[in-house]
């Protein structure tokens, strides 16, 4: 018996057929965050054939709290986060192929990046996103294992196109910038993070050897010690325009996030697509724990990480300290939240 | 009647506490009457209510669901968050 993977072939339900069949498969792990790090760990560990991870940012120390593939070094150099995990995950199993794409997903390349892939893990952290994978899940037929955290509070859910409720069915419009939290604003704790990318790394393990996922949501706050398992039956909206009439408006890249570099100003302009008006002061009451924040009845500005980020009230926001738009994205997602 | 609240992530901040019991819900009070009745009280949470899921006795549920005695009742704010 091949000793690397004896205990999880010694598992009934995944056996030596399970195993051949992990060894055969390719997943994508859209986000290498902390989510993302932790599945990736797990997934390439199992010995999963190929592992895509993609990622739009670089290592930066307060990442190391809780993102288990990176180091101080990482930090230090400031790697690209899918540079570093690929280094890291190919010397803990150079069995599997790891591939690190330092890319952000649009829908210009969501087919290019996920296609050749049999499902997606979502370790992103926004929801323009997490709207591409719903929408590209439906128009493949591709699984994809939702997670999410902030603060002590996780949750999970596997989509499955036409099977289960799709994402639009439980929220059918992204939150307006500015009302969700976000880990850079409210804080996240490590295992939370754990739970969560474990529970989804779980499922894609079940999935790929051909055992039923969950078809429950999980909720789960370990600092109040719950946790739930909501049935999602009934939750898929017949009128859905996403899963029912497949409007696939983020993979058509309708709703795309504009961004535009505004030339020798060493700023980026973000434009949030839809109605976005947003209300600054809360806002800036949530930011003021991050950075220094100064507000009038227009535009809140915040300094923050070396970037100053000015917010406007119809949800544009002009981040200086940077040329770059991917780069400029991040932060709009990280600092004010979609 | 008697029903239980759990709110999690954002609501529980707003309200102080992740439980709490609210007698003197009307019979046949929807789901959307309990979030109001508890919107009153904690007026923070009103911005929230667009996006939420609800759940009764954990499952999904309608807004529009009648909640009976005893009925567990719960929200859910979107999460975005990838730990990133």
């Amino acid at each position: 018996m091949n000793q690397r993977y004896s205990r999880q072939i010694l598992f009934p339900p995944i056996g030596t057929e399970g195993q051949k069949r992990l060894g055969g498969s390719r997943v994508v792990i859209v986000g290498c965050g902390a989510l993302g790090s932790v599945a990736a760990e797990q997934l390439v560990r199992a010995g999963i054939g190929y592992v895509r991870l993609i990622d739009r940012d670089f290592v930066e120390e307060s990442n190391l709290q809780r993102q288990c593939l990176f180091t101080e070094q990482h930090a230090r150099l400031a790697l690209p986060k899918a540079v570093a995990a690929e280094s890291v995950l190919t010397s803990m199993n150079s069995r599997v192929r790891v591939d690190g794409v330092v890319e952000d997903l649009t829908h210009r390349n969501v087919e290019a990046l996920c296609g050749d892939c049999d499902l997606i893990l979502d370790g992103t952290d926004n929801f323009e996103t997490r709207y591409l994978l719903n929408d590209y899940s439906l128009r493949t037929g591709r699984t994809w294992v939702y997670g999410a955290c902030v603060g002590s509070y996780g949750t999970a859910f596997t989509f499955r196109p036409r099977i289960t409720p799709c994402l639009r069915c439980l929220f059918p419009q992204p939150p307006a910038p500015g009302s969700a939290e976000t880990c850079d604003t409210s804080g996240i704790l490590a295992p939370v993070v754990h739970l969560v990318a474990s529970y989804q790394a779980a499922q894609v393990l079940k999935i790929l050897v051909g055992a039923e996922p969950a078809s429950t949501m999980l909720k789960v706050d370990v600092w109040e010690n719950r946790m739930k398992l909501v049935s999602l039956e009934g939750a898929r909206d017949p009128d859905c325009p996403c899963c029912g009439a497949l409007e696939l408006r983020f993979l058509e890249g309708r709703e795309r996030r504009h961004s535009v570099r505004l030339c020798g100003r060493n700023a980026v302009q973000v434009q949030p697509g839809g109605d976005s008006r947003m209300d600054l002061p809360q806002v800036a009451r949530r930011l003021r724990p991050s950075g220094s924040v100064s507000l009038n009845d227009y535009m809140m500005k915040v300094e923050v990480n070396g970037y100053e980020l000015a917010l406007f009230r119809d949800g544009r926001a002009i981040i200086r300290g940077t040329e770059d738009e991917t780069e400029a994205r991040a932060i709009y997602a990280r600092y004010v939240g979609c | 009647m008697v029903v239980k609240i759990c709110l999690f992530a954002s609501l529980r901040d707003v309200v102080g506490q992740s439980e709490i019991v609210i007698d003197s819900v009307p019979p046949g009070n929807t789901a959307l009457q309990v979030f109001h009745r508890l919107a009153r009280r904690f007026p923070g949470l009103r911005r929230y209510r667009k996006a939420l899921l609800v759940a009764v006795n954990q499952e999904y549920s309608d807004w529009d669901q009648e909640v009976s005695p005893g009925d567990e009742i719960a929200f859910f704010p979107p999460v975005s968050g990838g730990a990133a």
